[in-house]
């Protein structure tokens, strides 16, 4: 056997790691600074930029796409490598990669502030950034395939079957969620309405946590975890059925971020059923991980490292089993909307992807350093500060959102709310808030204490930038009689990458097709009319200042819930919502019955000072609503574009939308000078008020609702 | 549009039942298939990361 000489690239691994620190501290900076906002309204600065409603994606963002984004392609190109025994297929593609993603980060940090979004969680980023992300992934896709198919190494590990799968899910997932129509530069509508639009979200929504923060990070800790450990994962064959029973099961529970909406029922149990069988893969990979340290405990106590991964597989296995059990209809009434569903996702964000990104980089940087950590009580250090945090952050906040919830449920023994005020439930926990700050506040001085631990680290070291390496040239494949399917499998890369992506997609299938069938699905409401030109503009704002960030428009058919807000949603109420804005947190009330429940001037004076009309509210003051024009040039390219999308306007009235516009906002004006307020017809704050006093009025409109199914 | 087509879809209700007889026998054949897989080839998997890139480097922590 000849050995054929070579040399790992290292250089695009280091910066791949610098980029998920530097992004790190800057993503959870962001997030303690909207911890505070809920505690100290003040800090919203009174600013639109800094104002909750577009902080709030903006950290969301910031953790997911470039802290684990960045993490995953750091662990994915250090281990790729070294599984394959193959460099990188192509530099340049590397490299494009490196760039063109923190490019996306970059564009997202400067247009989630400026207020361009799509408003759809975790893929708010407006569609020229949509186009970007899927080159990117793309030229990340062509590179790992490039590299398996150049591989020196017969076998591909399961860590690979991971990353591929990853790459594959992510990228339907993107395309479907992303379809769009531009209505200029930066804005643009989605494609689907409503229910529909609900549906895509989460079935995108949910399988992005299960594919960019779930599947390449147990990929991550099936390579990483055996190397720190120096022991191999502890049962193989439980990798391939943790693997295919993963990606064929989580594709389907997307529904369950939509218990008791307006979801048609079948959606919603198939996302039970999914959800509660997704527990076994689940547990089979945390079980995977943790017996893999079997005879090794005694190490967990000295190094840092496994430390570290223990608590990110332990944190793992405890979301995961929270995620089936909020997928109980009956548990779901009470989490869904609180603060439950932020704990919840935390101890997989804190947890899972920040702890198991920590542990890596502890071992990696030394590594590649050809050194030694620089402090393992500062490591230590870091670990008990970040293992506090999270304690500190989920624990108040399953307090916080069960308290609320069984507050918005309590009736009186006459049978009236016995919270009818909302504030009080708001009040009530405070104190919670504060303490998740102070949680927020530890996990990211352990962050600090590990740059510098990292910084040290490297600056006592020397950088190896090409490691040289050698194996033998693959043979050519020579026709094997009675061979295990699996590993047929592994040498047709790319047979295996189509079966992944077959099992991916029957899920999706099943789950989109039948509610593409609109007739059948939703009751059509002729009551149910197209918005105004003006509430069009209204919505855009509503939209554009993250309001769905804090403010559902989806009334649960529970008695304390028609109790407070009014009659449940109806699907057919959301047919000409492109997007949806559901909505899947109450920080502030439900709006969905907003419309004319207050005068104009109460909406003038609350979205100028909200704790005038509502004291003791933490929702941010919106002065600039009051100064800054809503764009009415924009309103025929508005009326055109949601025609396209199946609103019906009639043919030209593109033309006249602006006379409508005007007309409907003069009344306005009229109304707030009836009440002493002189402003101009063309002002933001005009527009939202004609937006929020049309909210879930149609259907109270006339007795004469045609409900047609068929 | 292709939302015509599955419009006329007979017999939506056998979709469920598709998916669980795909569910039932990907399942039963996936656990067939690791019970009788090579005991030396998931041996080599296992080891697979932990193989010494190269000697004299430092694999693990000691």
């Amino acid at each position: 056997m000849e050995l054929e000489k070579f040399s790992y690239d290292n250089k695009i691994v280091k910066y791949f790691a610098i980029a998920t620190v530097v992004w790190g501290v800057v993503g959870m900076s962001v997030g303690l600074l909207a911890a505070l906002q809920m505690v100290f309204p003040i800090l919203n600065f009174d600013l639109q930029y800094t104002s909750f409603g577009r902080i709030r994606p903006l950290h969301t963002n910031a953790v997911i796409f470039a802290f684990v984004g960045n993490g995953i392609f750091a662990g994915v190109y250090y281990s790729l490598q070294r599984l394959l025994k193959a460099r990188m297929f192509s530099d340049t593609l590397s490299w494009i990669n490196f760039w063109g993603w923190q490019l996306i980060i970059l564009s997202a940090a400067i247009t989630l502030p400026l207020g361009y979004t799509t408003s759809k969680e975790y893929a708010e980023l407006e569609w020229p950034i949509d186009i970007a992300i899927t080159l990117i992934w793309v030229v990340f896709g062509w590179n790992m395939l490039g590299t398996i198919i150049k591989r020196r190494e017969k076998h591909m590990y399961v860590a690979i079957w991971f990353y591929i799968a990853t790459l594959v899910t992510v990228a339907v997932l993107h395309i479907v969620n992303s379809f769009e129509l531009p209505l200029h530069g930066l804005k643009s509508y989605s494609f689907y309405a409503g229910v529909q639009d609900a549906l895509v979200q989460w079935w995108y929504g949910h399988n992005a946590v299960a594919f960019f923060l779930t599947t390449p990070y147990l990929g991550l800790m099936y390579y990483f975890l055996p190397k720190a450990a120096n022991r191999p994962v502890y049962s193989y064959k439980l990798s391939i059925v943790h693997f295919w029973a993963l990606i064929f099961i989580y594709i389907w529970a997307g529904p369950h971020h939509l218990l008791y909406t307006s979801l048609p029922d079948w959606a919603q149990a198939m996302g039970t059923a999914f959800s509660i069988m997704l527990l076994a893969p689940s547990w089979g990979g945390m079980i995977n991980g943790l017996l893999t340290l079997r005879g090794a405990w005694d190490r967990v106590r000295e190094e840092p490292v496994l430390k570290f991964m223990v608590v990110a597989i332990t944190a793992y296995g405890m979301a995961v089993f929270e995620g089936p059990m909020l997928s109980l209809k009956n548990v779901n009434a009470i989490g869904h909307f609180t603060d439950w569903i932020v704990a919840h996702v935390h101890v997989g964000a804190l947890g899972w992807n920040g702890f198991l990104t920590f542990g890596m980089l502890y071992w990696l940087i030394p590594q590649m350093w050809k050194t030694s950590l620089y402090s393992k009580k500062l490591a230590n250090l870091h670990f008990w500060l970040g293992t506090l945090g999270i304690l500190f952050y989920a624990l108040p906040l399953y307090w916080a959102g069960i308290t609320q919830s069984l507050m918005w449920k309590e009736f009186t023994p006459e049978g009236f709310l016995k919270y009818p005020n909302f504030l009080e439930t708001v009040q009530q926990i405070l104190p919670m808030y504060m303490t998740r700050a102070v949680g927020g506040m530890l996990y990211l001085s352990g962050v600090f204490v590990m740059v510098y631990n990292l910084f040290k680290t490297a600056a006592q070291g020397t950088f190896v930038a090409n490691e040289a390496a050698e194996a033998p040239a693959l043979a050519k494949e020579t026709s094997e009689h009675k061979e295990y399917w699996h590993r047929v499998l592994e040498k047709k890369p790319v047979v295996f990458t189509v079966l992944a992506t077959v099992a991916i997609l029957i899920g999706g299938i099943f789950e989109l097709i039948p509610t593409f069938l609109i007739k059948s699905n939703v009751p059509t409401i002729s009551a149910v009319k197209p918005y105004t030109p003006l509430e069009l503009h209204g919505r855009d704002l509503y939209i554009k200042e993250g309001c769905v960030n804090c403010h559902s428009q989806m009334v649960r058919p529970f008695r304390s819930e028609t109790e407070r807000y009014g009659e449940y949603s109806k699907a057919g109420e959301f047919v000409y919502d492109h997007p949806f804005l559901w909505g899947s947190k109450r920080t502030g009330p439900d709006l969905q019955r907003l419309g004319q429940k207050y005068p104009d001037s109460w909406h003038y004076h609350h979205m100028l000072d909200p704790s005038s009309m509502s004291p003791g509210s933490i929702m941010p003051p919106y002065p600039w609503l009051l100064e800054q024009s809503y764009d009415k040039s924009l309103t025929p390219d508005m009326i055109t574009v949601m025609r396209k999308l199946g609103v019906p306007y009639e043919d030209g009235y593109e033309k006249q939308a602006n006379a409508d516009v005007e007309k409907q906002a003069d009344q306005i004006v009229q109304r707030l000078k009836d009440a002493g307020i002189a402003t101009k017809s063309d002002k933001e704050i005009v527009a939202l008020i004609a937006y929020l006093q049309r909210l879930g009025t149609d259907i109270k409109v006339k007795k004469e609702m045609i409900v047609t199914t068929e | 549009m292709f939302k015509y087509y599955f419009e006329r879809i007979q017999d939506i209700e056998i979709f469920p039942v598709i998916s669980l007889l795909i569910f039932v026998l990907f399942f039963i054949a996936l656990l067939i298939w690791v019970m009788k897989a090579d005991k030396q080839y998931i041996r080599s998997m296992e080891h697979l990361p932990l193989e010494e890139e190269k000697p004299g480097k430092e694999n693990s922590i000691n």
